[in-house]
């Protein structure tokens, strides 16, 4: 990927991002017109209607929650059951703007807030519409139509606010008001343990979770002493970074992501981590082409 | 430790550098928001132990600037320190005949007494000037004021016994006066010594333990020379149960037995007689046996003078009387002297003794009996000029008579000449003294004597001629020596004549020092009396230590700036440090 397309994601603005949206809203449109073959247009990332429209055979990537194993019984073959999508159905975003989110130069806030731009514009101008709430605000706006993309882009890039509102509770919430729409979870997952109960109490709908990770946490550029400070807590810890510190953090950084990738799996959730610096637009492509219950590594 | 600053407000300033130090120190870093500080810190966990030590490096600075802030506002404020000042301590040893005892522990009070204050010396702080007096019959000081403790410790180890008493308040109590710490070890340590140990405020070490003794308190001689028998008077003194089953025993030189006796049961004093033959004479121990505890008083010795060994000479010239040579030779053999014969008394040896009849008192002998002597100047005639001559009719001379010349206090001769004075010893004519020289002289000859009917007289005569020339010049004193070491072998005592060993001056009345010795402190007792004090405070400048800290540790802070750049091997102006690395 080029330089100019790992740009700072608060560096890009509102235009370009509209038109990367719209981009993306087109794609959308060809998959689930079955233009293009996505798992998407399988309804791999809505496709969890009520309606059962067909039986097929069973595919690498098909949610094993729809085998259909009173056909494999009786035919000995696999096959899953297809139902009708409702496209009508909107799309949750749960946008984390926590104070974690913010850590370094705020571009793990900045590519979250683009990267619910992204998949709430797929829900408004191809789908039923989109809801976006903000954590720990707990601020919940929708959006349906063009006419709404620039209120969804403030919506999305505001600077966080002070709250109280947990991912678990926000799932718990959402949950009681519909089983059908896709919830999308764009999180840094700190603490891994909020975003495990979230999906415990999300019901029975698909949820993708996006994890988003600085650069910089991903590959510290420091070196020598640095007071690392936790946003959340303001809890300050002075450590004097050598090459070997930071190869045993990075270490412990891809465990930390093996676990939490192995917490969203087990939960039957989709899992795509995203770099603070990898472009939006990609990243909701990914996830359309892939289907909600797949796992994806940006990075 | 009492620290003083002339500028205080320095001081505070340089409080105030550490504290704002250790603020920067603490905001030191860049500051980084993370989500993942658990992360870290999981991170730091698995990291070697050298790694986590390298981040306390940040703490060693903060620590180091805090240092050097605080150092150098300190050493702005010209710090002083007080401290003590040297002490003056007086180290005093009683080194009197009691503390020769021994007690059960097998080793004297004196040793005990010496190493207890070589101890205190040599636990002295450097610095500490020391002083060391041996308190005997005076104070002797034996180390002068100084800070060479070893030397001082073998001083004290050397000092040696006297014989004596010891007036132990009397001593202590001008070592008090001085005004400096004073400690004692003795084993005099009484109610009086205690309560001048608590008032003059110095520390009195309690040697000893108390034990029974009893000791030769007086000796004396009765040694009439040349007589074959001495007599002795010893005074034994000590409590009963000290004096019962010993007894006073005489040894001659070669270790023989010369006398013993059983001192009698009883307290106080007991006087002993005891009669020993003289025979060769020199000199004699005296000593209690068993010994106690207290070997110094156990013995003395004494000198008994020796017989004569000078040559009796009988001077015989030709167609002498041989009577006098008879006469030699009785007495030769009555007093054991070697009896020889002469023509003249120019053939007798210088030392000898003649038996002469005839001569001059122009060329007197230096020791003799001479008949028949013509005095320049006296003779018959000289009766009435303070010389009187008495003609003898003796009964048992049967008629015959001689002259006996006796002088009066009227006569006088020049000091060349001798002397003549009244005959003290009956039938003696004349005796001439003059140093060393002793005549005894008559004034009849020998040959004009009635010789059958004299020779009753005559050995009598000789006799008493002889024991005045053998008598010593001065009344005789006692030799008396004692010693710590009562088997050590007699040296360097005197022939020509008695007198006294070592510098003890006995108590009027006493020939022997008494050395009884009431003990009144219990073994082992702490000393008593205030501890050292402190001599005058010193203020040392603090100035230059504090630089230095200041200026060590701001060194070390730049160490440790420079360190993790080394560690990393960073590039400064085109130079490249060598690696060093962490683990």
């Amino acid at each position: 990927m080029s330089d100019a397309a790992r740009r700072r994601p608060q560096d890009i603005g509102d235009d370009e991002v509209l038109a990367r949206v719209e981009r993306v809203a087109a794609y959308a449109r060809k998959a689930f017109a079955g233009e293009v073959g996505t798992s998407a247009s399988r309804g791999g990332l809505f496709g969890g209607g009520t309606l059962l429209s067909d039986v097929r055979r069973y595919a690498p990537g098909d949610d094993p929650r729809f085998i259909d194993w009173a056909a494999y019984g009786r035919l000995d073959e696999v096959f899953v059951r297809v139902f009708e999508p409702e496209e009508a159905a909107p799309i949750h975003v749960a946008l984390d703007r926590s104070r974690s989110m913010e850590a370094g130069d705020a571009t793990k806030a900045a590519q979250a807030a683009l990267l619910a731009v992204g998949f709430a514009a797929v829900g408004a101008l191809v789908l039923a519409g989109a809801s976006v709430a903000r954590l720990p605000s707990g601020e919940t706006a929708s959006f349906a139509g063009r006419a709404s993309m620039l209120a969804l882009l403030r919506h999305c890039r505001r600077e966080g606010e002070p709250g109280t509102l947990r991912l678990k509770e926000l799932a718990a919430r959402e949950a009681s008001r519909t089983v059908r729409a896709p919830f999308v979870i764009i999180t840094d997952a700190a603490p891994p343990g909020d975003l495990e109960a979230a999906l415990q109490v999300r019901g029975p709908r698909r949820a993708l979770v996006v994890h988003v990770v600085g650069r910089q946490e991903l590959e510290p550029p420091e070196r020598g002493l640095v007071r690392w400070i936790d946003p959340e807590t303001g809890r300050a810890r002075r450590l004097l970074v050598t090459k070997r510190l930071r190869a045993a953090y990075q270490e412990c950084l891809r465990a930390r992501f093996q676990e939490v990738e192995s917490a969203v799996r087990r939960a039957r959730a989709g899992y795509l981590r995203v770099a603070s610096d990898t472009p939006f637009d990609a990243a909701v492509l990914t996830a359309l082409q892939r289907g909600l219950s797949a796992t994806g590594v940006l990075a | 430790m009492n620290l003083q600053f002339a500028h205080p407000e320095l001081v505070a300033a340089g409080v105030l550098c550490a504290l704002a130090a250790l603020w920067f120190a603490r905001r030191r870093g860049r500051a980084r928001e993370t989500a993942y500080l658990d992360l870290w810190e999981k991170a730091l966990t698995r990291t070697s132990w050298l790694e986590r030590l390298a981040q306390r490096l940040p703490d060693v600075q903060t620590l180091c600037l805090a240092a050097a802030a605080l150092g150098a506002g300190a050493a702005a404020a010209s710090p002083s320190r007080t401290v003590p000042g040297p002490r003056n301590v007086i180290f005093a040893l009683d080194r009197s005949a009691s503390m020769a005892a021994c007690d059960t522990s097998g080793r004297s009070r004196l040793e005990r007494g010496a190493q207890a204050l070589a101890e205190r010396i040599t636990n002295l702080r450097p610095g500490d000037r020391v002083a060391v007096v041996a308190l005997g019959l005076g104070l002797e000081t034996v180390v002068s004021p100084s800070t060479d403790h070893a030397a001082a410790a073998r001083a004290v180890r050397a000092i040696e016994l006297e014989p004596v008493d010891t007036d132990l308040r009397g001593a202590l109590e001008p070592l008090a006066a001085l005004g400096a710490n004073l400690v004692v070890a003795t084993d005099g340590a009484g109610r009086k010594a205690e309560a001048l140990a608590a008032r003059s405020g110095f520390q009195m070490i309690a040697i000893g333990e108390p034990v029974s003794n009893a000791g030769i308190v007086d000796l004396e001689i009765q040694d009439s020379f040349p007589e074959s028998t001495v007599s002795i008077t010893a005074v034994v003194a000590g409590d009963e149960g000290a004096r019962a089953g010993r007894a006073l025993r005489v040894l001659r030189e070669d270790g023989t037995e010369a006398a013993r006796s059983e001192i009698p049961k009883g307290g106080g004093e007991a006087p002993l007689q005891i009669a020993i033959e003289r025979r060769a004479g020199g000199r004699l121990r005296a000593e209690l046996t068993p010994p106690d505890g207290f070997p110094l008083d156990d013995c003395a010795e004494l000198l008994v003078r020796e017989p004569a060994q000078w040559p009796l000479v009988a001077v015989l010239p030709e167609g002498g009387n041989p009577f006098l040579r008879a006469v030699a030779v009785a007495t030769a053999q009555e007093w054991g002297l070697q009896v020889l014969e002469a023509r003249s008394a120019e053939d007798a040896p210088a030392e000898a003794v003649l038996l002469q009849d005839g001569g001059s008192l122009a060329a007197l002998p230096k020791r003799g009996v001479l008949w028949g002597v013509r005095i320049p100047g006296v003779t018959e005639s000289a009766q009435g000029e303070g010389a009187v001559v008495r003609i003898h009719e003796h009964s048992i001379t049967r008629g015959l008579s001689f002259a006996e010349l006796l002088a009066t206090p009227k006569l006088a001769f020049r000091s060349d000449e001798g002397a003549l004075v009244e005959g003290a010893m009956g039938s003696l004519v004349a005796r001439f003294e003059d140093g060393e020289r002793r005549v005894v002289a008559t004034t009849f000859r020998l040959s004009e004597s009635n010789l059958p009917v004299l020779g009753g007289t005559l050995p009598v005569m000789v006799r008493r001629a002889l024991l005045w020339i053998a008598a010593p010049t001065q009344p005789v004193i006692p030799f008396v020596r004692t010693g710590r070491d009562p088997q050590a072998p007699l040296r360097g005592a005197p022939i020509d004549g008695p007198r006294r060993l070592g510098p003890c001056e006995l108590p009027e009345g006493r020939s022997v020092a008494s050395f009884l010795r009431r003990i009144a402190l219990a073994p082992g007792a702490p000393p008593t009396g205030a501890p050292l004090r402190e001599g005058a405070p010193i203020a040392m400048p603090l100035t230059l230590p504090a630089l230095l800290v200041a200026l060590a540790a701001a060194a070390l802070w730049i160490l440790l700036e420079l360190l993790p750049a080394l560690a990393t091997r960073r590039t400064f102006d085109g130079m490249t440090f060598l690696p060093i690395s962490l683990r």
